[in-house]
Order: structure tokens, then sequence, then C-alpha cells
């Protein structure tokens, strides 16, 4: 089965991975900007988390049921029961969602919703190139990720192919098209073929993700919302950057640290970088933060006593995400009329679903009210 | 041993008198083994009850960050993170002798405590919390072979010294005792062959 269609020039059918142009269309911001508006006026607040959070799931279960998720519930029920089927309805809820938007927009606009909706896309074949390496039967595979081959679509990548394919070369192939192809298929000429594992694939992806995205978007229209735009996306890479170097002294790497940085941040750079990078454990590391970049020390500050030990680097996580999320509303309402408030849009979005499975899931597994409010992202 | 067993010869003394010395001698080296056994079973026993408390926490850790993780990075993020395992952790078992016991040690053929990037995932977006469920069961995993490991040790170790101990009440009260018998009997018993030689002896110079 193949999930990839291609169009004539080579490019996905409107698959938004990296290799599509806008080809010169024009954006249609005022359209996007007034449908995404009003679904954001339907995302939930954060008093309605707090409700929830005093709840019990039965009452939870109905509070969603109520809310826009019923339709896919309904879609859904045939398959799934219980909080499965629920949290089955989030993420088909938001990949609707998305789609929807993604197909509203038009010219450049397209092309940059189409990026920010690839890093799911990119999650997906990653999950799938790791059951490859790991010999994982794609029965096997569907059963545990039956979300990630659930239909044939346009947006999709042919997972199943590549979990088919007779080597991980010709898997690679079915990836030509996409940004990752050529960083994958030097990784898999440099890596040592028994020992391979999946990590050197995964993060040549998420590199190569990056570079791509940050070079269309910069070559793009030269206004101030796309230079936002811009600035935004470098943010994002210092959270990733931090998040992988903290990674690193809390759990240590094989190989060169550097390697897995994303280049192209915009606190985090040359010589803090470099600081960062040779900082002797976690304390060293937030002092060199402290003057690097006042902002993400700010929004780490309270943790950094505790930053150190296994379990504070989740909650540094989380907190790297809630300062992504308050970065991105606050660029949202300086222009209308760009990709600024779609982009404010996803980000709520995906946190509305990830806080949403967090309650439920969180209060089935008894976990204390406490520990279920740190985890939300509001 | 029935009295009628007993040859009654001085040769027999001379070599009964050796096994009483002998009994005596494995008597002491016993209850020293005996008093050795014990003394490390309860240091083991000491370690054991921290290594208890270990292994309980370790799977209290366990479970409550895989139910964390589940709440907030779902469960097919973390099933899927299982497909990166390439290589089972495997566990070699050798031996060492602590007082002419042989007690098992376990020792890790591929460790199962990993770096971020050895664990087979991508580091730069796998969101830590996997991590940490992940370095959680690893560490539960090292306590339950080091408890598994020690348990073994200690259920040996009480095989041992009940049977060492049963050897040392034996040599005590049954074969000590016995032997000791048997050299009384044989020594008594040429007494009376001497003095019954002398009485003969007697009467043969009275009667010629």
């Amino acid at each position: 089965m193949n999930l990839l269609k291609r169009e004539p020039n080579g490019g996905h059918n409107g698959g938004h991975n990296g290799s599509r142009k806008s080809h010169g269309r024009a954006s249609n911001y005022g359209y996007v900007a007034a449908r995404v508006k009003a679904k954001r006026g339907r995302l939930l607040r954060r008093e309605d988390y707090l409700k929830l959070l005093k709840m019990p799931v039965p009452a939870i279960t109905r509070f969603i049921g109520e809310l826009e998720y019923r339709e896919q519930i309904e879609v859904l029920a045939k398959r799934y029961h219980g909080l499965d089927l629920l949290e089955q309805a989030l993420d088909k809820n938001q990949e609707d969602l998305f789609g929807q938007i993604y197909g509203y927009a038009k010219g450049e606009l397209k092309d940059h919703i189409g990026y920010l909706l690839e890093m799911e896309r990119m999650h997906e074949v990653k999950a799938t190139l790791r059951a490859r390496i790991g010999e994982v039967s794609p029965e096997d595979f569907i059963k545990v990720s039956p979300a990630k081959v659930r239909g044939v679509n346009e947006r999709y990548y042919d997972l199943v192919g590549i979990l088919e394919a007779d080597t991980l070369e010709d898997a690679v192939d079915l990836l030509k098209d996409t940004p990752y192809y050529y960083a994958l298929h030097e990784m898999l000429e440099t890596q040592p073929r028994p020992f391979l594992t999946s990590q050197p694939l995964e993060d040549a992806m998420t590199l190569a993700y990056y570079e791509h995205l940050l070079e269309t978007v910069i070559s793009g229209h030269k206004n101030k919302a796309n230079k936002l735009f811009i600035s935004f996306i470098r943010k994002e890479i210092d959270v990733v950057n931090i998040r992988t170097i903290l990674k690193a002294k809390v759990w240590g790497v094989s190989g060169e640290l550097r390697d897995l940085i994303v280049p192209g941040g915009l606190a985090l750079i040359d010589d803090t970088l470099e600081k960062l990078l040779e900082a002797q454990g976690t304390k060293a590391l937030f002092e060199v933060l402290a003057t690097g970049s006042k902002e993400l020390y700010d929004a780490l500050s309270e943790l950094v006593p505790e930053i150190g030990r296994d379990q504070t680097l989740s909650q540094v996580s989380q907190r790297l995400d809630k300062y992504l999320m308050e970065e991105a509303q606050n660029f949202s309402f300086k222009y209308p009329l760009s990709i600024l408030p779609v982009l404010n849009f996803i980000i709520r979005k995906q946190a509305e679903i990830d806080n949403l499975r967090i309650i439920v899931r969180g209060k089935q597994y008894n976990l204390s009210e406490g520990l279920i409010h740190d985890q939300l992202v509001m | 041993m029935e009295i009628s067993d007993i040859r009654p010869t001085r040769s027999e003394l001379i070599e009964i008198k050796k096994k009483i010395t002998i009994a005596k001698k494995g008597h002491q080296i016993l209850e020293m083994k005996r008093d050795g056994l014990i003394h490390e079973f309860f240091e083991l026993l000491a370690r054991a009850q921290d290594i208890e408390e270990k292994l309980a926490s370790a799977y209290r850790d366990a479970e409550d960050n895989i139910l964390l993780a589940r709440a907030v990075v779902g469960t097919e993020q973390l099933k899927t993170a299982v497909f990166a395992r390439k290589e089972s952790p495997t566990v070699r078992l050798a031996t060492k002798n602590v007082m002419g016991v042989v007690l098992p040690k376990l020792d890790f053929r591929f460790h199962p405590r990993k770096n971020a990037s050895d664990r087979g995932y991508g580091v730069i977006d796998t969101p830590p919390l996997v991590d940490e469920v992940i370095t959680s069961y690893e560490k539960l995993l090292e306590a339950i072979i080091e408890a598994a490991e020690l348990e073994t040790v200690l259920k040996k170790l009480i095989e041992e010294i009940e049977s060492t101990k049963r050897r040392v009440n034996a040599l005590n009260y049954r074969v000590i005792p016995d032997l000791e018998f048997s050299a009384k009997y044989i020594s008594m018993r040429l007494q009376e062959l001497e003095r019954e030689n002398i009485f003969r002896l007697k009467r043969i110079k009275n009667n010629s």
C-alpha cells in the first residue's frame, strides 16, 4: 500500500512536506485569520481546566463529548471504547482541524502552515523508521500506532511502505521528495550497519527539518510578520537546543554533543552556545543561561535549584513549552493578517489536546490533582 | 554401634582413639564454619533489608513515572519508543566461594543503564519524560537483579547453615559419644581380659 501520491511535477499531491512551493499564488491571510479566530474562541480557557481538575472522569468525558469532539467520538466509537476512544478522538480532532486550516490556506501561507504541521508527520516517520530498524512487523506496528496508518490521506507518508521495504535504503527512497532524504541517505552511508539504531537517523531528520524550515521562511516575503515568524522559529530552536544540552548533561550522550545542536538559534549562539556545551554540570549551565538568555532563564528560574535530578527535566520541558506558547501569543496580536495567529492557534490547540489527555488519563491513573495541574500548559 | 560389632582389641582401641581425635577436630572446625556462616548471613540480612526498600522504591518510581508519562506523552509514543530496543539486557551467572559454599553471582552482560543517545531513539525531540520512564525502569531492573542475587545467596546460606548445624550436632551428640563409649568398652574389656589372664595364671601356679 502506497499512501504517497505524486504530482506530475514530482511533488506530493498537496502534502505539506518540505519540497512544495507556493508557485507564486497569493496568500489568503484575511480569510484564514478569520476562520482561525472563530476556532480560537472555542478553545478551553484556564478556568475550564481548573474546573475539569475537580470533576470525576465520567463528568469530564461528558464535558468533552459536548464540545467539538463529538463528531470524532462518534466516528471512532466502533473501534475504540472508554478513555482510549476519547484519546483517539482528541488526536483525530486535532488532525481534522489542522487539515481544514491547511485546506483553507493558499500560497505562501499554505506552505508555512504545512511546515508547522509537518512536525507531527516527521514524528510518524521517525516512529516508523524506528520500527523498521527494530524489525517490528507491519501488523505489530499498526496495533501500536493505528492512528499513524489509519487512512489514505494526501498528507500522509507511506509508512507501511517504509516498514515493508526490502532494505533501509529502499525505505529512505520513499522519502525522496522530503527535506529528510539527503540527511537520511548521508547518515545511512556513514553509520556502521550491524549496530545502526534509529537515533542518528531521527536526529538527522530533526536537524534537516529546522534547516529547511528556516531556509524556506527566510527566503519568503521580507515583511515584519515574517520576520517575527523567523524570530519565533529561532526561539523554538533555542528551546530545542537547551533541552538537548540538559538531556546530555543529565543522562550523557555518546559522540559529539555539537552534532545534536540545531543551527540557527536566536539567543543561544556563538560564545553562549559554546559555553553551554562546555558547562560542567547543570549549575554551571544555568549560570551561562542567566547571562546568555534572560528570557529562557526566567522561564526556568523556579526550577533551577531542582535541576540535575532525573525527574526535573520533564518539568523543564513543560516550562519551555509554556514559554513558547506565551511567545506565540505575544506575536499573534501584532500582525493579525499573517501566519502568526495561525501559529498561535496551532500551539494552543495542541496544548488543549495534551491538557485534556493529561487530565483524563491522570484521573484514571489516580495521579494527584497537584501533579496533574503541574503538567498542564495553560 | 552394637556392642557385638566392637572388636575388643588393642589395635581397635588405637583406631577408635584416632577417630575420636579427628571427630573432635572436625566438630571444632564445623562449629567455626557454622558461626562464620551465621555471621555472614546476618551481615547480608541487613543489606537485604536495604535492597528490599530500594526495590520497593524503584518499583514505585517506575510505576509513578510510567503512569505520568502515559498521561502526558500518551501511550502510543511510549510504545513506539520501545521499538528502538535492539538488545535485551542479559545476565551472566558466575559463582563465588564463601567458606566452601558456592554462591551465585549475577553480572549484567549488557548493562541496562544507557545514556540518552544509546537508547536507540532520537535525542533531540524525544520528550524528557520518556527518558525519565526508561531511566526509572533501568534502575528497577538493576534493583531486581541485585535483590534476586541476594535472595538466592541468603537461601543457599540458610541451607548450608542448617546442614552444618546437623553435622555439628551429629558429631556432638552421636558420633563422638559413640566412639567414646566404644573406646571405654574396649578398654574395660581389655582390662577384664587382663584380670582373667592373671587369675588363670595364678590358678595354674597353685595347681602345680
